[in-house]
């Protein structure tokens, strides 16, 4: 069932009444004004404009003035609005079976439901390029029935896995990800480039490119501060899902001054919040991560449990690779560089070693107590065994980061309760 | 023992105990090289002197040590894979050769291998050979091909030169040939699918000469064999068909399994025209790069092609699509090649139970016998 206007309404005045960061103002102000502008030129005067996946280089449509909007970030657009259950079922109905991941086919769906008149913010037009893995077929089926151009990018196996990847990725890149699988990621994306010129009617400016680039790693870098301050603060000092919201907020925008301007912004407000103990839950006693996605489809849902147990979610997936996964130093061939960052990124936070050894050096460096593992992303089980095994518990937590079909509330609010009760206070207890 | 089988009892001798053939020449001192996945050119590793082995699942194997590492949504296979592995079973090997398909299975065991619980696992090699038939990976795939060239080279018994190279590829066209050949008696109705596949998956585990013999064999036995006046159906489906299980279901409801878009069985075979390339190094990399039968293939032109073809002929009775739980790519597709099949007034049924679990195969065979009457 989709929200009545009566339900986002009183959704919109709780998640107003929960909003700690000014940021998180500015931030949907500014997402409404880009959304605005992105449905009169683009949804209704028909611009030309790109879908893809998380982990393709959004930077190229940027340096192209080509607009780009993210499959999941729309899907999570649809989540918010409690529409993901409907569209969920609309694609089983055409016989994409409930199997198929819906994290990012939720766009897929909307465009083919095209008779339902209650689409998220009025829907979407049809896209002129859609990128995405190889793998991922919804996008293949995105491309045909939106008569789009597909490239499609393949992500060569990482044959030695380093443990410790975060430590070598900004500066020492080329040793890290290697210069053959570099090599097959940019002949991949110079045919990317050569779409996206089309698309866009003009060339690739790549002394703007590198512009971008270098503006994305000034980005990054306040987020890898906003990370420090939330590890090394005496308490949380801003409510997850508003730092989640917010950076990937930001993410989607990486390359403009708006960005730029926004995660400085976000530093400053964390910092200061945090200078001045202003903390999420003064009664702070549990500090929980996210292991894997996030809660996406309600982000509001742990709230609760503040003042329940004093438990404070404090590190997600989102803020850590912003840093970790995304920062490239040495920007002197652009595209190189992007090509670097996408030979791994987001696959170093579940592949088996990688994951497990960064998800516990992030569960340390932010005193973490439990963890909440979400999604069905490969790996993830492996980390979770990294975790207990040094003494941190884990819950598997059975739902769709944004498909709310596999919500139930009462379950989930006694999986958490029991969680935090029967696993995280001892397992706390006993180190202490 | 296996000396005194002929024909399809050896075949299915192999098919069964698949590691049979690489243990027994380990046994009489050769070096074993495994490979997982349809994309590692063996003639590579027989051209080096080695004894190429496929390593698969054993179906319906439990897995409990996969339960512990891996997500529901690893492939059974990989899981099974794992557990192979982890066990201790692929000691004997050499080396252990996975492909791109399997990239995930190698970051598990390299994992486990790292935190010392797989102590018994082979030396493993990542052969990376992208699927996209793009100019884009071609410099890459070249690579990963010299680069096995080059992980072989320490364990090599001969001198990997053109010619033995060239000996190798004409060893296994050899094979494919006698494979084409047991193709052509499947579409005359004379093959129950099982046997079929069971023979043809047989030369992923034999001696290349061996099994062309006993291929040979079969074939001759089949010459005097009716054709069954059965439905023939078209199998595709969204894992590779490592079991019999689907075939014997869909048998055993009253149908004829003619061929399958699966690289363990009638993709197996491979074109009839030999790969081109200037040398034996191209030409063996624009076989399993440009042939191999696998979900990577991209675009869906490329990937489907033989489908279509298939599905289209006048003796192609109808289609049947399995997409087990753990599908998910075929699932994309599935309503545009249904809806191709149904423009082109083929038949077709959905299959989503999982063939590998005994209790599943009843409803496997009722739905094809309702469909069937349908």
């Amino acid at each position: 069932m989709t929200m009545t206007q009566a339900e986002r309404d009183a959704s919109r005045r709780r998640h107003e009444e929960q909003t700690q960061l000014e940021v998180t103002r500015t931030l949907r102000t500014y997402q409404r004004e880009w959304f605005a502008r992105l449905r009169s030129e683009v949804f209704e005067q028909g611009k030309p404009y790109v879908i893809g996946g998380a982990l393709v280089p959004h930077e190229v449509f940027e340096a192209l003035d080509l607009p780009f909007i993210t499959d999941v970030w729309y899907s999570g657009l649809v989540a918010a609005r409690r529409q993901s259950a409907y569209y969920s079922n609309y694609l089983s109905q055409q016989g994409y079976h409930e199997g198929l991941s819906r994290y990012g086919a939720l766009g897929l769906a909307v465009l083919m439901d095209e008779d339902n008149p209650d689409k998220p913010w009025g829907g979407i037009s049809k896209p002129a390029l859609v990128v995405n893995s190889i793998g991922d077929r919804g996008s293949d089926v995105l491309a045909e029935i939106s008569g789009a151009i597909r490239v499609p990018i393949e992500m060569p196996v990482l044959a030695r896995p380093y443990p410790n990847w975060w430590e070598m990725s900004r500066w020492n890149w080329e040793d890290l990800d290697g210069t053959d699988r570099i090599d097959v990621m940019l002949e991949q994306y110079k045919d990317l480039v050569a779409a996206a010129e089309r698309v866009a009617g003009k060339r690739l400016d790549y002394d703007r490119l590198r512009e971008i680039l270098d503006r994305v790693n000034e980005q990054e870098g306040y987020f890898d501060e906003v990370r420090t301050i939330i590890a090394t603060a005496e308490k949380l000092p801003a409510r997850l899902g508003e730092v989640m919201s917010q950076t990937m907020g930001i993410q989607w925008h990486r390359g403009t001054e708006w960005a730029l301007s926004q995660a400085r912004a976000f530093r400053d407000e964390v910092k200061y919040r945090a200078d001045n103990a202003m903390w999420v839950c003064p009664n702070e006693r549990y500090r929980l991560m996210y292991v894997g996605a996030g809660l996406w489809q309600n982000l509001d849902f742990f709230t609760e449990f503040e003042e329940r147990y004093g438990a404070v979610f404090v590190r997600s997936n989102y803020l850590s690779i912003a840093s970790d996964g995304y920062l490239r130093y040495g920007t002197k061939d652009p595209l190189r560089a992007l090509a670097s960052r996408y030979c791994t990124v987001s696959e170093q936070m579940h592949i088996p070693g990688l994951g497990g050894a960064w998800a516990l050096w992030e569960a340390q460096r932010h005193r973490v107590d439990g963890g909440l593992s979400l999604g069905a992303w490969w790996g993830q089980r492996i980390i979770n065994v990294h975790l207990e095994e040094h003494g941190i518990p884990v819950l598997d937590f059975p739902v769709d980061p944004v498909d709310a079909n596999s919500w139930d509330d009462t379950k989930m609010r006694n999986l958490v309760s029991e969680f935090i009760e029967k696993r995280v206070a001892p397992a706390q207890a006993a180190r202490k | 023992m296996t000396a005194t089988l002929t024909g399809l009892a050896s075949l299915q001798y192999h098919y069964a105990n698949r590691l049979a053939a690489a243990r027994e020449a380990h046994a009489a001192g050769r070096r074993v090289v495994g490979t997982i996945g349809n994309t590692v050119p063996r003639e590579l590793i027989m051209a080096a002197g080695l004894f190429p082995v496929l390593v698969a699942a054993e179906p319906g194997a439990s897995t409990p040590t996969a339960e512990i590492y891996m997500e529901p949504v690893i492939a059974p296979e990989t899981r099974a894979l794992f557990e192979l592995a982890v066990g201790g079973q692929l000691e004997f090997l050499d080396l252990l050769i996975l492909s791109r398909p399997f990239s995930q299975l190698y970051y598990y065991l390299k994992e486990v291998h790292r935190l010392g619980r797989a102590p018994h696992l082979p030396a493993l090699h990542m052969f990376d050979l992208m699927q996209s038939q793009r100019d884009a990976v071609k410099v890459y795939n070249t690579r990963q091909l010299q680069a096995l060239r080059d992980r072989l080279a320490p364990f090599s018994e001969a001198d990997l030169d053109e010619s033995r190279l060239d000996a190798a590829l004409a060893l296994t066209e050899n094979a494919r040939a006698r494979q084409r050949e047991l193709l052509d008696l499947r579409w005359r109705g004379v093959v129950p699918g099982v046997d079929a596949l069971q023979a043809i998956a047989a030369g992923y585990f034999m001696a290349p000469d061996a099994y062309a013999d006993a291929l040979a064999g079969y074939i001759a036995d089949l010459s005097s064999a009716p054709p069954v006046n059965h439905p023939r159906l078209l199998v595709l489906s969204s894992e590779p068909l490592s079991h019999p299980h689907l075939h014997a279901a869909v048998e055993e409801a009253g149908a004829l399994v003619v061929a399958e878009d699966d690289w363990w069985g009638a993709r197996a075979a491979g074109a009839a025209t030999p790969p081109q390339g200037n040398s034996p190094m191209e030409r063996l990399l624009n076989r399993y790069w440009l042939e191999s039968a696998t979900n990577g293939v991209w675009p869906a032109d490329a990937r489907e092609r033989w489908f279509r073809e298939a599905a289209s002929r006048d003796d192609t009775d109808g289609v049947v699509f399995y997409l087990p739980p753990s599908d998910h790519q075929l699932g994309w597709d599935y309503p545009r090649l249904k809806k191709w099949l149904d423009s082109i007034n083929k038949r077709s049924v959905l299959i989503r139970d999982e063939a590998r679990v005994p209790a599943s195969r009843a409803a496997i065979a009722n739905r094809v016998r309702e469909w069937l009457n349908q």
